[in-house]
């Protein structure tokens, strides 16, 4: 991708060996500093996190893992953004806390992270990473440091950078550093697992999680099946777990799951991988009007509406659109995860009209292209 | 370049649009929105009094041809100088913008104008089991919009957060009249999270004209302890280890002995007046889930504690939560005037900043009372001075800069909920380096290319170059080492 003499200009930036054909990895925050300002003087374009590929060079910040600061008692830890969740939960774990969310890949870093604003199953009560995240370090495409919020757990100096560049997907800069707060692991979880035999029911269970007073770690919707199944997650003492139970039998037929179930990694899927958000009443009734055969899996959060779905076969132009009509018309989104190229307007869904000042924030803040372009701010000029 | 439009003339086309009643011109009149909860002043030179999205707009376009600041204003409870019109130009009143569009229970959402009052709105859903959950001092009278612009929060967003945790998406007149859709109901919206970059941006960005609201379930039960030391630091360690032994209380509140006495002579909430100081801890869930905390908050408080009253009714919680709700109010008493500080530092340094306000005190020859949000490590410093004698104010004003400096030097920020406004923008490079300066610079510019809307606000002004200059970067994102 590069060439020899780009590779050497990049190596006196960097230091030997920390070049390959498609991928730098910079040992420090000054050379990710150098190297953005290289890229934006050679007109190179940068897949930050990422492995590289024809069109750009993976800015790999696996070499930035040093703990910056860890309170315990405060319950907040700050780290280079390249610090995998596995390392960081390693420190946690010593204090008896952890990340309150889903890392998913625990070999994945924090920078992807926040790139990318997954989430899972805790999310139903810890929120998402921009729940948690109170500061933020960044590199843009100047080559400035710009850093958002701090190290407190309640702050509203400034605008909040952290909102905008978490879930960025890379398209605003470098995250290089990141102020998390962490938890206390709840002590004592139990799970429960409700056979369904249908969505209707499902959409019965969430109508009742929504107006019980209990407060579940993580109310999942797994499918498709026969049956359908809903996962329950609670914590306590042994006297509120016998409160939750009991609560749960007075209402639905249940079973206890196993606790294992809740870090099971899911397996390689072939088909499309498929973000769907939806308002949470109308969810049920969407996901039952879409292709049942299609569908290999349904993974979700069932009291807020929020889907992962993958195919079993890619979906075609045309079958996204069609998928996507019933969801949009419910007022929800849908977004299509897989890495086949696609026109982000098809990838996003029909732009809403603030994606005119999103391309107008892309414009202004990377107006060289060197960082990706996922939501199509420069598209209407390639085409 | 088309020639400037007078007042008179904007006037009269503002009143063309909204009529004569709604557009208000003189000095008397204005001299009610020259002021907010803070100690600045600043008179505008028109007050409008939009009632609906599209009459936004109109003055939105008006305004900008005439190349007028507007800086937009709920119920002016705001301590930071935020609503005022610090330029001059044009005061965009929006509460009589109060409707309730829609309360969706089943998703959990609610639709609401700006101008709709944050208690208000809570009450008028309480048959439903749910409420809006950031409640500022001010709810009785801030709006909606206003905890928006400020991203407000309250005791109880220790345990539910700020409001930015509980808005989902907004309706926003631009600078130039644009009306942007972002968020929704659902969540997760593709692309940049420009909902969650608005929150909080201090009326600077656009003018939200409607505000979809995440709703939250009323607990079932709730406890109020009053915890009360011997020693403030006794009070400020215990705040740290609740923190860190897995219980988070719904509210965990300070107030020290001074303050605490002052509190009780004005409202009678029934708070020991030989305490050094006094935690007040609020705990919410099942009744269950409340008896485990209260033993679990209790054990840890009587480490050190003289004593854990535990309010046995609902008019004796209310009663202790009067007394904390209604503590700046109560200050009026014992000085003719105090300056409400807000900033935050890491909850494991309470006792050693509380020691530092006190040498402050001493070398400023003020009284300074504390009252605050502790388990979330927001401070409310309340400088009392008398306007009347010279230099006093003055004095006052530098103590509390010396408080923030205080808070900054052990990693914490300048503002956890009045925001920055045009009190602490001068104050903004002690925690933010030129480079996070002129970003925000520029996001705010990709919003309002002309710097109109809510101008010398939030970021530091042309009057801060004195005073500009800081240490930011290894405060607010320490490196490795430091």
């Amino acid at each position: 991708m590069i060439t020899d003499a780009r590779r050497q200009e990049l190596e006196r930036l960097v230091g030997p060996g920390r070049v390959q054909e498609r991928r730098v990895a910079p040992d420090s925050l000054e050379a990710v500093v150098a190297v953005v300002r290289w890229a934006a003087a050679s007109r190179v374009r940068l897949q930050p996190g990422g492995g590289g590929d024809a069109a750009s060079l993976g800015l790999d910040l696996a070499a930035l893992r040093r703990q910056r600061f860890y309170d315990p008692a405060d319950l907040t830890l700050g780290c280079d953004a390249g610090v995998s969740a596995s390392e960081v939960l390693g420190w946690l774990a010593a204090e008896q806390q952890f990340l309150p969310l889903d890392v998913g890949d625990p070999a994945r870093s924090l920078g992807a992270i926040l790139g990318g604003h997954r989430s899972g199953p805790l999310r139903h009560y810890f929120g998402t990473v921009r729940d948690a995240t109170i500061g933020i370090e960044c590199v843009t495409a100047d080559g400035s440091i710009v850093h958002g919020g701090g190290r407190v757990v309640k702050n509203v100096a400034g605008y909040d950078l952290m909102k905008l560049f978490i879930g960025s997907r890379g398209s605003l800069g470098v995250i290089t550093g990141v102020n998390l707060k962490v938890a206390p692991w709840p002590r004592d979880t139990e799970s429960v697992r409700l056979r369904l035999a249908d969505l209707a029911a499902a959409e019965r269970v969430r109508h009742w999680v929504l107006h019980t007073p209990l407060r579940f770690l993580c109310c999942e919707l797994r499918g498709p099946g026969d049956p359908w199944e809903v996962w329950l997650r609670f914590a306590g003492s042994p006297r509120v777990r016998g409160r939750y139970r009991a609560e749960i039998a007075a209402a639905f037929c249940s079973e206890p799951l196993d606790e294992a179930v809740w870090n099971a990694t899911p397996g390689p899927a072939s088909g499309s991988g498929l973000a769907v958000s939806l308002p949470p009443a109308a969810a049920t009734r969407v996901l039952a009007a879409l292709p049942a055969a299609a569908i290999a899996s349904v993974a979700g959060r069932l009291g807020l509406g929020v889907y992962e779905i993958q195919t079993r076969s890619g979906l075609s132009d045309a079958e996204i659109g069609a998928w996507r009509a019933p969801i949009a018309a419910a007022q929800g989104f849908l977004t299509v995860r897989d890495a086949r190229p696609m026109a982000s307007g098809l990838r996003f869904g029909a732009p809403g009209n603030d994606s005119e000042l999103m391309r107008g924030i892309k414009h202004e803040m990377d107006p060289m292209q060197i960082f990706p372009d996922p939501w199509g701010a420069y598209e209407e000029r390639r085409t | 370049m088309a020639p400037p439009v007078s007042t008179d003339e904007l006037r009269a086309q503002l009143a063309r649009e909204l009529g004569p009643e709604r557009v208000l011109s003189d000095a008397v009149g204005r001299m009610l929105y020259e002021y907010d909860g803070g100690v600045d002043r600043a008179l505008p030179d028109l007050v409008v009094f939009p009632q609906s999205r599209d009459e936004v707009v109109a003055v939105m376009r008006l305004t900008a041809a005439a190349n007028v600041p507007l800086v937009a204003r709920g119920a002016g409870t705001g301590l930071s100088g935020g609503a005022l019109a610090r330029t001059g130009g044009v005061v965009l009143s929006l509460n009589r913008m109060r409707r309730v569009l829609e309360v969706d229970v089943e998703n959990g959402r609610a639709v609401v104008e700006p101008g709709v009052v944050n208690l208000e709105f809570s009450q008028s859903i309480a048959a439903s089991g749910f409420y809006f959950a950031p409640d500022p001092s001010s709810q009785k009278a801030c709006t909606i919009g206003g905890n928006v612009a400020e991203n407000s929060g309250g005791p109880h967003t220790l345990a539910y957060g700020v409001t930015v945790n509980h808005v989902t998406g907004l309706e926003v007149v631009l600078a130039d009249g644009r009306v942007m859709q972002c968020g929704a109901k659902a969540l997760d919206a593709p692309g940049l999270d420009l909902t969650g970059a608005f929150v909080g941006s201090e009326g600077t960005l656009g003018v939200a004209t409607a505000i979809t609201l995440r709703l939250t379930r009323v607990p079932e039960a709730a406890r109020t302890l009053l915890a009360i030391f011997d020693r403030v630091e006794d009070a400020a360690h215990t705040v740290s280890a609740i923190t860190a032994s897995g219980v988070t209380p719904a509210a965990l509140e300070m107030l020290d002995g001074f303050s605490l006495r002052a509190v009780e002579a004005a409202t009678h909430a029934g708070y020991p007046l030989d305490a050094a100081a006094v935690l007040l801890i609020e705990l919410e869930g099942l009744h269950e889930e409340v008896d485990d905390a209260a033993v679990a908050v209790e054990t840890i408080c009587l480490r050190t504690a003289r004593r854990v009253r535990v309010a046995r009714e609902a008019a004796e919680r209310a009663l202790l939560w009067k007394g904390r709700k209604e503590a700046f109010g109560a200050m009026g008493r014992i000085s003719p005037n105090y300056y409400v500080m807000d900033g935050v530092i890491p909850r494991t340094r309470i006792a050693e900043i509380l020691r530092r306000i006190e040498t402050i005190s001493a070398a400023f020859g003020l009284r300074i009372g504390n009252i605050f949000h502790a388990g979330d490590g927001n401070l409310h410093p309340l400088v009392f001075y008398d306007a009347r004698v010279a230099g006093e104010a003055e004095r006052a004003l530098q103590a509390s800069q010396e408080i923030i400096r205080a808070c900054v030097a052990v990693g914490g920020s300048i503002s956890g909920e009045h925001g920055i406004g045009m009190e602490k923008d001068c104050l903004m490079p002690l925690i933010f380096t030129p480079s996070d300066l002129a970003f925000m610079q520029r996001l705010r510019r990709v919003f309002d290319p002309g710097g109109r809307l809510n101008p010398e606000k939030l970021l530091p002004s042309h009057s801060c170059r004195e005073t500009a200059g800081g240490n930011a970067a290894g405060l607010a994102m320490p490196r490795a080492g430091n």
